[in-house]
């Protein structure tokens, strides 16, 4: 007999094997899913997001505009454009590349280096044929998939070949620097090529100093896309021009600019110079009004010119002073008390002998018991050697180092450093000094230094910058820095006066302004030679010089190297100076204060 | 038994709006999304552009008032007269001047 309970449990057993059964297929099961979760998470993990992000995330790669120089009236000097190079895909090309070549050619010839060059009709004639058969032979390279057919053309150019709608043709644009006012201001701005990796890069100039400012910034951006790549909404993306360079604004001024550059490319063909500079500064801020030099170059054709012309001479070029070194030992003689102006030389009624030197005047001529005023006036060596004697060698050479003399100008130049200053301060060394022979200068530091005299003895850093615009608008001023009071404003304002009779009695007094009183001084130095002592018939020309004299609106230094017309300063470089300057006296509002008037009735 | 089947019905109906609705609203949140990225990818491509322009005509600007193109198409000798040694008018004779 069968119990209930044995037959219960006899049909109980299958039931329990395909629960068991169920339960087993569910975890191999759940086993798999975590076995596959494994694969996918952990050892194909790396792979799948990297592929996820590839389908969703874009990124974008943006290279910031390079930012723009402007004068002080901001007045663009050096922008940038858009230049297109004008591209064809062979293979595409629907059109014969003879008529293709027909249709483009008279757009695109106008844009044509060679031809925008040439003058004369028939070689004018002989390139736009020359480039016909270059398009038609690009035209035609049917294997390659890309062909380059001319670089820069205007925007113009690229409308009027769109209007032509030819299929496989393309533009691909790239901005360039440009020049609204052609090569001005060569020497300050500097200008920008390419590098080793095709990256623009500025040299010399504000250009080479500010490249990190003025660089555009390159971005890369990730965005998640949608399915056709574009960017979904409610991304923070940085503001477009956040990556564009700093613009940088010049303290110099357009119109003066101008002026000085076209009157000193006179003034050198007039006297024959070899190279010359002018530099225009305001001696209360520092600013760099103006600064020329001659012979430049063109920024935007650069690779056309001698590499050594990139430089700034005024910033570069070391020279011996000369007799404008006079004002600072005048200068500083009457700062430490050594002499007035009414001081009497007691030793220049002949050649001063220093060991076996004998220093002699530049015109051989001496005049016992001369007046310091008189002295500087007639430019007397040997009375500044009395002067730097009376000094003595330590002060002098403090006094010449606090001038910054020697000193990096801290001008946002490239090229701006320290010069050599001298080590050995002898008799005759201090004596040689004393009258800018035996020490060498730049043109910016002799300049700075004088705008001292000028600025009630207060040195000030020398700027060509006025401000700088960030990105957004903001715009930073660079400020006026005073470094130090070099002399006291007394003593500034003595040797004033004593470089306003230099001016009116000295050599230069037949060129003196009859409309304003001038503060200035002539120098004409000798060029060392390169196997010792000085070229013959060499000189350098200088006349530095600065008006109105009790509140200066302008310190203007000429210099003049081997003008063939005459060696002499007073003959040469002062009346250039004069001649800029009667014009500043209008641009820069300076009324006259002295006239041979004409009366009218 | 009718009660029962309403209840069903009512909950369902009910599962049904909320799925349509949600089904609704994502459809209208994805097309703000779509609309308003379209919409910024056309404001930044115009914003590019005018920024293209603007350069554009600060360049012909910056050509047109250079003083070198001043100076190639003006006359500035015939224009200007230099003055070299001012005028200064300190006599006069007029009544005004006497007083």
């Amino acid at each position: 007999m069968i119990s209930k309970y044995s037959r219960s449990r006899s049909k109980s057993l299958p039931v329990s094997n395909r629960n068991k059964a169920a339960i087993l297929i569910i975890y191999f099961g759940l086993l798999s899913i975590l076995v596959k979760l494994f694969y996918w998470q952990v050892i194909q993990g790396s792979w799948l997001k990297t592929a996820a992000n590839n389908q969703y995330q874009r990124t974008l790669t943006q290279q910031g505009k390079r930012g723009q120089i402007f004068t002080s009236d901001k007045h663009l000097l050096v922008g940038n454009i858009s230049k297109y190079r004008l591209v064809a895909y062979p293979q595409l090309l629907t059109e014969d590349p003879v008529k293709i070549s027909k249709l483009i050619n008279p757009i695109i010839i106008d844009d044509y280096q060679p031809y925008q060059e040439s003058t004369e009709s028939a070689k004018r004639e002989e390139l736009m044929d020359e480039l016909e058969e270059a398009l038609e032979q690009k035209l035609n390279r049917k294997e390659a998939k890309w062909v380059s057919l001319l670089n820069n053309l205007a925007e113009e150019t690229k409308s009027e070949i769109e209007a032509l709608n030819i299929t496989g043709l393309d533009f691909e644009d790239a901005l360039v620097r440009f020049y609204p006012e052609a090569s001005m201001a060569a020497h300050l701005t500097g200008f920008v090529a390419k590098d080793e990796a095709g990256q623009d890069v500025g040299y010399f100039g504000v250009e080479g100093a500010l490249n990190k400012e003025l660089s555009g910034k390159k971005r890369r951006i990730t965005l998640t896309a949608d399915a056709l790549g574009f960017s979904l909404l409610g991304q923070k993306k940085p503001p477009l021009n956040s990556n564009q360079g700093r613009d940088v604004v010049l303290t110099i001024r357009r119109d003066l600019q101008s002026l000085i550059e076209t009157e000193l490319k006179k003034g050198m063909e007039h006297y024959g110079a070899k190279s010359g500079e002018v530099l225009i500064l305001q001696p209360q801020t520092g600013k760099i009004l103006a600064l020329a030099a001659e012979p430049k170059f063109d920024q935007e054709k650069y690779y056309q010119y001698d590499p050594y012309l990139y430089k700034n001479p005024l910033l570069i070029d070391l020279f011996e002073p000369g007799s404008i070194m006079k004002t600072l030992t005048v200068a500083i003689g009457i700062d430490t008390e050594s002499i007035t102006s009414e001081t009497e030389c007691p030793r220049c009624d002949g050649p001063v002998a220093i060991g076996k030197y004998s220093i002699k005047t530049w015109n051989d001529e001496y005049h016992p018991k001369i007046k310091m005023s008189d002295a500087l006036a007639k430019s007397d060596n040997t009375a500044m050697v009395f002067v730097a004697e009376e000094v003595g060698s330590d002060v002098f050479e403090k006094y010449l180092q606090n001038f910054d003399i020697g000193e990096e100008l801290g001008v946002d130049l490239y090229g701006d450093s320290d010069t050599p200053f001298p080590q050995k301060w002898g008799p005759i060394e201090l004596a040689t000094r004393s009258f800018g022979q035996g020490i060498s200068t730049t043109s910016l530091q002799i300049a700075k230094a004088v705008s001292a005299i000028a600025n009630h003895g207060q040195l000030m850093q020398i700027r060509a910058i006025d401000s700088v615009i960030n990105p957004d608008g903001k715009e930073i001023s660079v400020e006026p820095r005073k470094i130090r009071q070099v002399i006291s404003d007394k003593a500034a304002q003595q040797t004033t006066e004593m470089m306003v009779h230099a001016a009116q009695s000295g050599e230069a007094q037949w060129i003196y302004s009859k409309t304003h009183t001038v503060a200035a001084k002539t120098g004409t130095s000798q060029i060392p030679a390169e196997d010792g002592g000085y070229k013959e018939n060499a000189t350098i020309a200088t006349f530095i010089g600065f008006a109105p004299p009790e509140n200066p609106q302008f310190l203007m230094l000429v210099k003049l190297v081997e003008p063939q017309s005459s060696p002499w300063a007073a003959e040469t470089a002062a009346p250039l100076w004069y001649k800029i300057a009667e014009k500043l006296f209008l641009s820069l509002n300076i009324p006259p204060d002295h006239q041979e008037s004409i009366g009218y009735n | 038994m009718l009660k029962k089947q309403q209840l069903y019905l009512t909950y369902y109906a009910l599962i049904g709006s909320v799925l349509v609705f949600q089904v609704i609203y994502t459809i209208y949140q994805t097309s703000l999304v779509v609309a308003h990225g379209h919409q910024q990818r056309t404001l930044e491509n115009n914003q590019q552009q005018l920024a293209k322009k603007k350069q554009l005509l600060q360049g012909k600007l910056a050509n047109k008032t250079s003083l070198l193109a001043l100076s190639e198409n003006g006359n500035l000798t015939e224009e200007y007269q230099l003055i070299s040694k001012p005028i200064i008018i300190d006599k006069s004779i007029s009544l005004a001047a006497a007083n």
